[in-house]
């Protein structure tokens, strides 16, 4: 295969890979990676559900027969538009719209070490947030604030899946070859939807991504180029 | 063979001067300088820049760049200090989530906290009451009071030792 | 083992701490260990070049030692990364560039100083005895300034210089062409 064509092919793959899992998702376990979206897609638990998927609480192939499966791609098709596919866009956004820092977040990520002290500090955020929003709750006309920092926190743990995806473009980029970076970007957060999707695993693995992205930008304040310094506040 | 504007050959001249250029092509250029004296002073320039270029120096290094870069390097520690309050912070969630009854506890206390957020979001849009202050337990407040405290420190902690070193500039009023 | 290492080191340093003994791969795979005296001989080693190097691509004295303890801190904290079956040239100096270029990209532009403030790093045009194609070095793109800054102050080759920069030997070729086009039409210019 021509360089040309290999991250495209990877692009394709990746996404046909995320939806068979999510077609194993949504026959075996009926869980997805967003609570509430299986809600959306069939809006009451009276719909009757599509053919190819076995009766709910079977745990079996996810796969019938052939002229039944092409409704259940549809249905994982969407059930992959209602989950995965919102993150990836808002994460490739948050790159487009911040590359500048999303690039200096990914140089600070040298090392393992970084990752895992960033996975910590992921740790300690969510923690102090949990902890700070019960005190705040305490005084009542406060407590909208304990909404706006998780709110800040949801946008900073998405901000360093972006980051931890960049990187990941960043290495593979070395070993297959250089393409438009947004693409080489976009395979990467698509991969990350992929571990996503995994059944049981996948939910885990996402929480393990957004603390250690969360900690990522707490620790670069956000990709700052001097990074906690207060230089600029010094008259 | 093929007439070259100069347009067209000054863009040929450094893969000229480099050889990489194909026998038509390279001989192409040749007949336009060989008409051309603006070109021709061109092709002196580009023949003469890669030896200027190896030419170019740098002054030495100051005497104090060694000692400097072993002191900044003698600053750089692995931050295995990092994982230690987190130890404290394990424990004091532990003790949290048991003195709540666990999961269903917490999730509890969840859906009370994004009640009260509704309501006084409510309240502050003028359609409901401003709901009342949830009873104090003071074990609670200072489990969470000890964890913000120790959650910040360990913050700051890490934020201290991965920060990039300083440049020589920084230490200058 | 021990005490022939340490008898090797002490021998590089007492002839002037100019040449090396032991080679830098050897020197980098026990400063990977954590051997301070090899981290130390290895900057002793490099440091003229990669200041050299820092220099011709910032064009200022006192970012090029910014930049140098940057890149060798870095390295530092790399080097138990270093996979000593590969050579270290190419690992370092791309280890190099990158610092180098990230620093350039963080970096806030200070207010000018005033031409009589005596800061030493004011602007390299005023520096006497500083030619037009250093200047001109300065003033090129970084895509085009980096290749040729490898290729011809370093005296790599240009498959070390692609390995470097992650491109393929024929891009590194056609940026160095379109950088000495840009300092052949800047230089041109100027004397014209």
């Amino acid at each position: 295969m021509t360089a040309r064509w290999r991250w495209p092919a990877l692009l394709v793959a990746l996404v046909v890979l995320a939806l068979l899992l999510c077609w194993l998702d949504a026959s075996l376990f009926e869980r997805t990676v967003l609570p509430g979206s299986r809600r959306i897609l069939t809006r009451a638990e009276g719909l009757p559900r599509p053919a190819g998927f076995p009766p709910r609480g079977l745990a079996g192939t996810p796969f019938g027969p052939f002229p039944e499966t092409i409704s259940g791609a549809l249905f994982s098709l969407g059930w992959f538009a209602a989950t995965a596919l919102g993150l990836v866009a808002l994460a490739a956004a948050m790159l487009v719209a911040f590359p500048a820092r999303a690039r200096l977040v990914v140089d600070r990520l040298d090392s393992l070490t970084v990752a895992g002290t960033a996975l910590v500090a992921g740790l300690a955020t969510v923690l102090l947030l949990f902890a700070f929003s019960f005190l705040l709750r305490l005084t009542i006309v406060l407590l909208p604030l304990a909404g706006a920092l998780s709110i800040l926190a949801a946008l900073g743990a998405l901000f360093g899946i972006a980051c931890l995806a960049l990187w990941l473009a960043g290495q593979a980029r070395l070993r297959i070859g250089p393409a438009h970076p947004l693409l080489i970007a976009l395979t990467a957060l698509v991969a990350f939807a992929d571990l996503a999707l995994i059944p049981f695993a996948g939910l885990f693995l996402l929480g393990l991504l957004a603390v250690t992205g969360l900690g990522l930008t707490v620790l670069t304040r956000f990709g700052s180029p001097r990074g906690w310094a207060m230089d600029e506040l010094d008259w | 063979m093929t007439q070259l504007t100069c347009g067209q050959a000054r863009p040929l001249l450094e893969p000229y001067v480099d050889g990489s250029l194909d026998g038509e092509t390279a001989a192409a250029v040749r007949s336009h300088l060989a008409g051309c004296a603006d070109c021709r002073n061109q092709h002196l320039e580009a023949v003469s820049i890669p030896a200027r270029l190896r030419a170019l120096t740098a002054p030495e290094p100051p005497a104090d760049l060694l000692p400097s870069v072993m002191a900044a390097v003698a600053r750089v520690r692995r931050p295995r200090f990092a994982w230690g309050p987190l130890i404290l912070e394990i424990g004091l969630c532990a003790l949290i989530a048991w003195y709540l009854s666990g999961l269903a506890g917490l999730s509890a206390l969840f859906s009370y906290t994004s009640g009260e957020l509704s309501d006084v979001v409510g309240w502050g849009l003028g359609t409901t009451q401003l709901p009342a202050a949830p009873s104090l337990d003071l074990l609670l407040v200072l489990a969470c009071l000890a964890l913000v405290t120790v959650t910040g420190y360990h913050l700051a902690l890490i934020i201290g030792a991965t920060s990039e070193p300083s440049g020589r500039r920084a230490g200058q009023g | 083992m021990v005490s022939l290492r340490a008898a090797a080191l002490r021998a590089a340093r007492g002839d002037g701490g100019g040449a090396v003994r032991l080679p830098p791969i050897e020197l980098a795979r026990l400063a990977g260990g954590g051997d301070r005296e090899a981290f130390e001989e290895l900057v002793r080693g490099y440091q003229r070049r990669v200041y050299g190097f820092a220099y011709q691509y910032v064009r200022d004295a006192g970012e090029a030692q910014d930049v140098t303890q940057e890149i060798f801190v870095h390295l530092y904290r790399n080097l138990r990364r270093y996979d000593a079956a590969r050579p270290f040239e190419p690992w370092f100096w791309r280890l190099a560039t990158n610092v180098c270029l990230n620093y350039v990209r963080r970096r806030v532009p200070e207010p000018r100083e005033l031409p009589d403030s005596g800061d030493a790093g004011g602007d390299p045009a005023d520096l006497p005895g500083e030619s037009a194609l250093a200047r001109a070095l300065g003033e090129l793109d970084r895509a085009y300034r980096l290749p040729l800054i490898l290729h011809y102050h370093l005296d790599m080759s240009l498959q070390q210089v692609a390995q470097t920069m992650g491109l393929s030997v024929a891009a590194v070729k056609s940026r160095m062409h379109r950088g000495r086009a840009v300092l052949r039409r800047t230089l041109s210019e100027e004397a014209g």
